[in-house]
């Protein structure tokens, strides 16, 4: 390796600048972003089967926004925080890709604490219709 | 019949297996730039010693018309050869014959031959070139996977297994190559992943080409699956020759001794290292500069290059060499360059052969992304492998030799044998410009002319601790050396470390943090 015919970097280390090359995986890796509570993004590609609330709507976590199908299968999508729904960029029947924005909310200014709840539930299967029901009601 | 038709018949039966999967297959094999598996194992073998196992195996498939179908050898070749003279167990898929798919009988041919180079504990190589499962053949071929992963897995440490991928690997067949040691790829022609684009297409709606999933290039400079990349296939069978030339046959023998040499005269160790740690410098050529014939056979070249590991020769005997390179990221450790050197550590522990570690790091990298991806599990992977090894193991520090990183490098407190420091070795919690600025902060902070202070500071800390004497006099140094006078020291140590014999405590394996 030709050390003169190379492009060095500074990378600065607790203070000292070395003279070096950065690597490829280094100047690729993913930047820290904090997460925004108010921006309710796809966290895996789908279809939006069915959504359940309008805009101006106020909702809690326990509250569902819509249902993202992908791999087979129903994710009920619900708000990490309590909010009001400040935009819908999503239509039933679309498909949407992994962290496209889908829904908008507004939060209210003194409470920003987050509640630290799964964004995505699994639908629960149906229930059976019980075979020796009938016998049983009586 | 005389004995002479019957041999006629065999002359003739053999002849039929020996065209594969016929002149069309063959021929589509060439046009996509790759040799038939036959021709692999001649052109990787020494001349004439290939012994062939189970030429005439029928596959066992019987449902969906398969039992009408010839599939000559089951659509791969098994034996045994020589490599310079070594004997070794080879397999080879043939992706002329039903795409090289793997079915009942395909399966046992390559179990039977792994079983064998376990006996003979001798090396394994497989070429691997299969379209995957035969799905005609069901669980079957399941089973078959299943047995092969078995086997590596069992052979690991005991034996050096050697994977060529030529052709698509992919699916469950990528995880008989993941167990072995050693994984070989050629450019444009080596194909390796879990799920394909097509997959990935259709459920994460992500497109991607082959190549740039999990072509030899991604492999050998992203995922680190890769070991050695080439630009053809002759070129890799070169590479597979000089990696079996350096290792030894199993784990009860040291590799081959060759006749000692010395390094070429153009390298030399007081014109390659600047002084000033913040400088950098191929540290290759330190290598090239102590090594037998100046040669230096490295591996995983463009995963990690930060760190960097390898082979080379010391009076003849193999040693396995472990250096932080400050030409890429200033030589720090990180998730990827500890997962490369701990695994080729625990390599050279397992069979014999003796480390030399070259010091010259900064630290750990810092990063969210290196924090989020486990930094902290991966790097306690070195740490891990080197305490446990018991082979000889020689550290030089070179330079800078800061913090954990210091720690991680095989430091006498890890037990090293001996631990070497140049004169411009630099060990201490962190860099001169950093400590000054903790230790000396309020004198800095609250002088006139903060900046002046800070700069007589850093200057008073690097007088007193930016050397190798403070850890040479609590004994953390067994030895200041000269530069120039390295490869002496490191010879006579190895001499010394050869009687070298360290009980364990008894247990079945350790738990590395994986």
């Amino acid at each position: 390796m030709d050390l003169n015919d190379k492009d060095f970097e500074v990378f600065s280390y607790e203070g000292t600048d070395y003279k070096t090359l950065l690597t490829r995986k280094f100047l690729q890796r993913k930047k820290y972003e904090p997460e925004d509570p108010s921006k309710i993004i796809a966290q895996i590609p789908g279809t939006i089967v069915k959504i359940m609330v309008k805009e101006g709507q106020v909702v809690n976590p326990s509250k569902c926004l819509f249902i993202l199908e992908a791999m087979k299968m129903k994710n009920r999508v619900h708000p990490p925080v309590t909010g009001t729904i400040k935009k819908i960029l999503i239509a039933e029947g679309q498909i949407v890709t992994k962290n496209q924005l889908l829904v908008e909310l507004e939060l209210p200014e003194t409470k920003t604490k987050s509640k630290s709840k799964d964004l995505v539930s699994f639908e629960e299967p149906k229930k059976r219709k019980k075979v020796f029901g009938r016998k049983r009601d009586r | 019949m005389s004995l002479k038709r019957k041999t006629l018949e065999l002359v003739e039966r053999r002849e039929q297996v020996l065209q594969g999967g016929g002149e069309t297959a063959i021929k589509k094999q060439q046009a996509m730039g790759k040799m038939t598996a036959r021709e692999r194992i001649i052109s990787l073998l020494d001349d004439d010693s290939f012994q062939e196992y189970d030429l005439f195996a029928q596959h066992e498939g019987r449902d969906f018309d398969m039992d009408k179908k010839e599939l000559p050898g089951d659509g791969v070749i098994t034996g045994t050869g020589k490599i310079y003279g070594s004997p070794v167990c080879i397999f080879a898929q043939d992706f002329t014959v039903a795409g090289g798919s793997l079915g009942l009988m395909h399966a046992r041919k390559i179990t039977k031959i792994m079983d064998h180079a376990l006996k003979l504990k001798v090396p394994l190589i497989g070429i691997n070139d299969s379209g995957g499962a035969r799905v005609q053949e069901g669980v079957n071929s399941l089973a078959g996977y299943g047995e092969i992963f078995y086997r590596n897995t069992l052979a690991s440490g005991v034996i050096p297994q050697i994977s060529v991928i030529l052709g698509p690997c992919a699916g469950g067949a990528v995880y008989s190559p993941a167990l072995t040691d050693f994984v070989f790829v050629v450019d444009k022609i080596s194909k390796m992943f879990i799920t394909g684009p097509e997959v990935i297409k259709t459920v994460l709606g992500e497109e991607i080409s082959m190549e740039e999933l999990g072509g030899a290039r991604i492999h050998s400079t992203i995922t680190g699956n890769a070991h050695f990349f080439a630009d053809s296939e002759q070129l890799c069978f070169d590479q597979i020759k000089s990696l079996i030339s350096y290792i030894p046959w199993n784990n009860s023998q040291k590799a081959k001794r060759l006749r000692p040499r010395n390094p070429k005269n153009s390298f030399k160790i007081d014109d390659i290292v600047p002084v000033d740690p913040k400088q950098p410098y191929d540290v290759r050529n330190v290598i090239r500069a102590i090594a037998d014939s100046s040669e230096f056979f490295e591996i995983q070249e463009q995963f990690a290059p930060n760190i960097v590991i390898g082979y080379g020769r010391m009076n003849g005997q193999t040693v396995g060499f472990v250096a932080n390179q400050p030409v890429y990221l200033a030589g720090v450790l990180d998730v990827d360059s500890s997962d490369k050197a701990a695994r080729f550590i625990r390599f050279c522990d397992a069979f014999n052969i003796p480390l030399i570690t070259l010091v010259d790091l900064p630290g750990y990298l810092p990063g969210v992304d290196q924090e989020y991806a486990g930094v902290i599990r991966h790097g306690a992977k070195v740490l891990y492998a080197y305490s446990e090894a018991t082979v000889p193991r020689i550290t030089v520090i070179l330079r800078k030799a800061y913090g954990g990183g210091y720690i991680a490098m095989n430091s006498r407190h890890l037990n090293a044998d001996i631990v070497f420091a140049w004169p411009s070795a630099e060990i201490a919690v962190m860099g001169p410009e950093g400590a000054a600025n903790i230790i000396f902060r309020k004198e800095i902070t609250t002088a006139e002319d903060p900046d002046k202070m800070r700069k007589i500071k850093i200057k008073e800390y690097k007088d007193k601790f930016a050397n190798p004497y403070v850890a040479a006099a609590k004994g953390y140094v067994d030895a200041v050396i000269e530069p120039g006078e390295t490869r002496r020291y490191l010879l006579h140590a190895l001499e010394v470390l050869e009687t070298k014999d360290v009980p364990k405590p008894q247990r079945k394996h350790g738990c590395i943090p994986l």
